[in-house]
């Protein structure tokens, strides 16, 4: 066997019987990405579920049948799946929960809600107060909504529930009221006349009740043109973990030149007929050919897990030896600049969580800032999250040319300045 | 008491020995807070303190009044507040994943409300966002309000229908008086709702660095914590806890004085990275500080004593860092460190509950986000407390010196 192949095949026996390095390989990332499958609510790519039985204590001190539509619609069939509400007449329980972060929010109901949405007198046909202004002034009432500040979003929610739920008792209440205003207003009717006339267009309201959707609101799923799915973090983690630990293990791949170097069996393999070069040479085809192995595992992993659909195979096969060969050119820099095997550990440690937090290994690149995205290019993850994501977005091979072709030029120059530097260290 | 202060203080010389340590110890730590910080603002908050309501992008394509009525109703939620876009910029943000949703008011729009029209307007959403369900919810409650605006338009018009009296002239003035009149009455109406918080609670929507700083300080904090098992291994494995043992010391103070360093470098590494929080990205931490040094406390135990357990279980160096970083990377991602638990199921919200990183970060939220006192942090900070307590027996028990 040739001398490169000999020194990868002791490359590969020794990272794959190291049991701490299969845990850094394979446990670690199918963790993480277990984690997130359980945290984001699914195992498929179709399951993905959102916010959803957000805990709410509803406080109900009122008396009459309007607050009994506020506590129904919570238990509606509707907001089932949304919301999760218990009642409790202490409101002093429902504010402790809210604080103890057992529930998003408490809906307070004041004792004069329905009164304040039809006065008894109204009913009766009688305007509580006889003035040209507004003869429906009226008490106000107000339900209180004790948010949880930890629960921004379903918060913000049960405020919106009650929001809507709210609107349709006043535009009820309001349709008649500025009716009879502007009649008085424009001269058809006297004040003697809206009491009658009042009662009589609040019965026509009540037996044929006005339309309330006008508008309404059509809900779609993003989907950019060329794009056959849309962008989803369950299958994003796939890559985003797989990239993380493939830099950690190539990482070490370029220590061991080091640790060799340390405990000298390098200098006695360079009294050997090796050269400084096939040593290089292997240690590198071992660690590209760890790397490929780990990725091929990860993804393969993950592409069941999730049921992801690449847009190209062939795109993906290209582009996953494109970055390992891009962090075996990082790892092999990081050697060559490093004296210690510890400080040759440290920086890559350092370097790749660095690269990872600055090209989006941790949340969703989109979310970070244009310029971070823009200076995480000098990575391999920021290219490999890329295109990574072109494919789980189903797009083809030529979506992903660009990242394949800027990862093997890294992965080129690093391996000339590292090659350079090495020469000089070991000839 | 004297040994186990010298036994910390020589743990932490030999830990800083290696200017690399510093990079985990404080720089790494305020990088990651710094860029997930930065990219929680666009789902958690907006970082704005003068309006820090989360952003919906619209794009109005309506030059008619109902339009820009409705982004008037939308500007009044306390939830959310309206940006507009145009459609190619909506599209390129929601592409970039840089917004998780956007609302398309249509042409036309006015125009066929007042032809008596029904017309419906679209909300382009990520299936799986958070933030998109919580904005569409908000969304509902406003157009429920130019609904009604419209509804009563409606009304008025067949009112003047039956009054064949009424001049023609007058009609649209009537049913313009009429919207007016509803519009003022919707932003006082005789019924409404208002959204209220405890006392103690500072800021209405926490910023993004206020995810970032306490959650990134549970992650790099469990790391230097859980740092001691490699350090306990390698000092196994090398024959010097052996040479410590044939010294007059005994056994518990030499253990002690290990807990105590590490301990010591966790506390320390907490208030470095909570002045940067503090003073550079301007995070609230709290105004009861006694509470927020019992967490720092009690956290720092149950991570200590993780470490000593995790020192049981590994036998060379290596497998002690990998499990290090597996345990304090995994620990923080499912505590919620990395991502608000509020928007996991809530399955998983009951499972991580066994978890140190889970009641470490309820706690700190508590401090940082509810406000609360020591009252407030007494029952995580017992848990946290038991944790260690569990953890320790487990180590010492199963931790061998040689």
């Amino acid at each position: 066997m040739p001398p490169v192949l000999n020194i990868t095949w002791k490359e590969l026996l020794l990272n794959f019987r190291d049991r701490s390095g299969l845990i850094l390989m394979f446990i670690a990332p199918f963790a993480l990405i277990l984690v997130i499958g359980a945290a984001f609510g699914g195992f498929s790519s179709e399951t993905s579920a959102t916010i959803g039985q957000i805990p709410v204590v509803l406080v109900n001190h009122d008396q009459g049948e309007f607050s009994t539509y506020v506590i129904d619609a919570f238990y509606s069939e509707d907001l089932s799946d949304l919301v999760s509400p218990s009642l409790n007449s202490d409101e002093s329980q429902a504010r402790l929960a809210v604080d103890n972060d057992q529930a998003a929010a408490a809906v307070i109901i004041p004792a004069n809600f329905s009164e304040s949405i039809y006065p008894k007198a109204l009913q009766n046909g009688e305007f509580p107060n006889n003035s040209n202004d507004n003869p429906f002034q009226r008490e106000t009432s107000t339900i209180e909504v004790y948010r949880n500040p930890s629960r921004v979003i379903s918060s913000g929610i049960i405020r919106s529930i009650v929001d809507t739920i709210l609107d349709r008792f006043v535009s009820g209440g309001l349709t008649t009221e500025i009716n009879i205003l502007q009649m008085i207003q424009f001269g058809l009717i006297t004040l003697d006349q809206a009491p009658e006339i009042g009662e009589k267009l609040g019965r026509e309201a009540a037996n044929n009740p006005i339309e309330n959707d006008w508008v309404s609101l059509k809900t779609e799923n993003f989907s950019s043109e060329p794009q056959q799915t849309e962008f989803d973090w369950l299958t994003y983690s796939v890559p985003s973990m797989a990239i993380l630990y493939l830099m950690f293990t190539i990482n070490a791949a370029g220590r061991s030149i080091l640790t060799e170097k340390n405990q000298g069996t390098l200098s006695r393999m360079l009294v050997t007929p090796t050269t400084a070069t096939h040593i290089i040479g292997g240690k590198m085809l071992g660690a590209i050919l760890t790397g490929v192995l780990q990725m091929t595992v990860i993804l393969l992993g993950g592409t069941l897990l999730y049921s992801i659909q690449w847009g190209s195979y062939f795109g993906l096969i290209l582009l996953t030896l494109a970055i390992v060969a891009a962090a075996t050119g990082w790892s092999m820099i990081i050697a060559a600049f490093s004296q210690t095997p510890g400080q040759a550990s440290a920086i890559g440690t350092a370097i790749t969580l660095t690269f990872a937090a600055a090209a989006g290994n941790f949340l969703p690149r989109g979310a970070l800032p244009e310029w971070l995205q823009n200076a995480s290019l000098i990575t391999p993850n920021g290219w490999g999250l890329e295109g990574y994501t072109n494919l789980s977005l189903g797009n083809g091979f030529e979506s992903v040319l660009p990242a394949i072709i800027a990862l093997f030029i890294m992965a080129l120059v690093l391996f000339l300045i590292s090659s350079l530097i090495f020469r000089r260290q070991y000839q | 008491m004297k040994q186990i202060i010298h036994i910390a203080l020589k743990d932490i010389k030999i830990e800083f020995s290696e200017k690399s340590t510093l990079i985990f110890f404080l720089l790494l730590p305020i990088v990651f807070t710094t860029i997930i910080g930065l990219g929680l603002k666009n789902s958690y908050g907006n970082d704005e303190p003068e309006d820090p309501r989360l952003v919906i992008v619209v794009v109005n394509q309506d030059d008619g009044r109902y339009g820009e009525q409705l982004l008037e109703f939308m500007e009044q939620s306390d939830t959310s507040r309206p940006v507009l876009r145009s459609k190619d910029e909506a599209k390129t943000l929601m592409q970039n994943e840089s917004i998780s949703s956007f609302l398309e008011i249509p042409t036309n729009f006015s125009q066929k409300i007042l032809e008596g029209k029904k017309v419906q307007i679209e909300f382009t959403k990520y299936a799986e966002s958070t933030t998109a369900v919580g904005l569409e919810q908000d969304l509902l409650s406003s157009i429920g309000k130019l609904n009604t605006v419209i509804s009563i338009r409606a009304q008025g018009l067949e009112t003047i229908n039956k009054q064949p009296d009424f001049p023609k002239i007058n009609q649209e003035g009537f049913l313009l008086e009429m919207e007016k009149i509803t519009i003022d009455r919707l932003k006082n109406p005789p019924t409404k709702a208002i959204s209220t918080q405890s006392e103690l609670v500072q800021n209405q929507i926490p910023t993004g660095f206020e995810q970032s700083s306490p959650g990134q300080l549970v992650t790099w904090v469990l790391t230097t914590l859980l740092g001691g098992s490699e350090a306990f291994v390698y000092e196994r494995n090398k024959g010097t806890l052996r040479r410590l043992l044939i010294t007059p010391n005994r056994k518990a103070i030499i253990f002690s004085g290990k807990i105590l360093g590490r301990l010591l470098m966790g506390i320390v590494q907490m208030i470095l990275l909570i002045g940067f929080g503090a003073m550079v990205l301007n995070v609230y931490w709290g105004k009861d500080y006694l509470a927020l040094a019992i967490m720092l406390f009690c956290f720092g135990l149950a991570g200590t004593a993780l470490g000593i357990m995790l020192a049981s279980f590994a036998r060379t160096v290596r497998q002690a860092s990998g499990l290090t970083i597996l345990f304090s990377m995994v620990l923080a991602a499912l505590g919620g460190a990395w991502w608000p638990l509020e928007i996991t199921p809530k399955a998983y919200q009951t499972a991580v509950q066994i978890l140190p990183s889970t009641w470490a970060m309820r706690g700190f939220n508590d401090v940082i986000i509810r406000g609360q006192n020591v009252q407030g942090i007494i029952l995580e900070a017992s848990v946290l407390l038991g944790f260690a307590l569990l953890f320790f027996v487990v180590g010492i028990w199963r931790l061998k010196f040689e």
